[in-house]
């Protein structure tokens, strides 16, 4: 069944997934599943920054596995000691000033097919700083392969 | 250790790439652990190497598409494996 074949007749299955929480001074980096198709809803994760002097600039990536197509930063620049929150998702109604927290918009209705990626991609990402487990809301659908 | 032994909520550690996650998410689904990729690292030519360069990565993604009757399904790249991660008391 292709990607077409399963939109928009099929209208997949909601989950909530608790990835992978990452070792200090790794990305955050989630692979949609063999045989799925993802469409990311929403996304939320926290950073731990460092006390090392710097600014972060956390956005968000989707690639096919090897190569980014979509890399959005989030409103909020994160310096040294700060925790903020960050949130992903289809519909953003706020932008501006944030206090200690990010907001990152993504494509509406977006398809992630297996083997693709969302990652956060980070400039000026220390060596110590340290991301949370990430939460995703996801609509998923199995693809049976032929 | 094998991932069949977790129960839901349980965590695991990668020990190649230290994440830590839930093998049997809290609502009984499995999730697939990849290992991220390396920060800071990159080949001559400025390419930003990723654990799938290494020897170690591991990729818990079922290895086949379609199942073949019989066999179980097995996971892409083992790397170092996992351990559980024990809570703290």
């Amino acid at each position: 069944m292709s990607l077409e074949d399963a939109y928009p007749e099929d209208t997949g299955r909601i989950r909530f997934i608790t990835g992978t929480d990452p070792a200090a001074g790794a990305e955050i980096s989630e692979t949609v599943p063999t045989n799925a198709i993802w469409e990311l809803i929403s996304m939320r994760f926290s950073m731990a920054c460092s006390a090392d002097v710097a600014n972060r600039y956390v956005g968000i990536s989707f690639d096919n596995g090897t190569t980014s197509y979509f890399i959005q930063d989030s409103n909020y620049t994160a310096a040294a000691t700060y925790t903020p929150s960050y949130c992903a998702s289809q519909v953003q109604i706020r932008s501006g000033e944030a206090v200690v927290s990010g907001h990152i918009p993504i494509p509406i209705k977006n398809r992630l097919k297996a083997g693709y990626r969302i990652r956060t991609a980070t400039t000026g990402l220390q060596a110590a700083d340290n991301f949370g487990a990430p939460s995703f809301v996801v609509r998923e659908w199995l693809v049976r392969q032929s | 250790m094998s991932l069949i032994g977790y129960k839901p909520g349980e965590k695991a550690k990668c020990k190649t790439c230290s994440g830590i996650y839930m093998p049997i998410q809290l609502d009984g689904m499995r999730y697939f652990h990849t290992c991220p990729p390396i920060p800071d690292k990159k080949d001559a030519q400025g390419n930003v190497l990723t654990w799938k360069n290494m020897p170690d990565y591991r990729d818990e993604n079922i290895k086949n598409t379609t199942l073949i009757a019989g066999q179980k399904a097995q996971i892409k790249v083992e790397g170092k494996g996992t351990e559980p991660v024990i809570a703290a008391l």
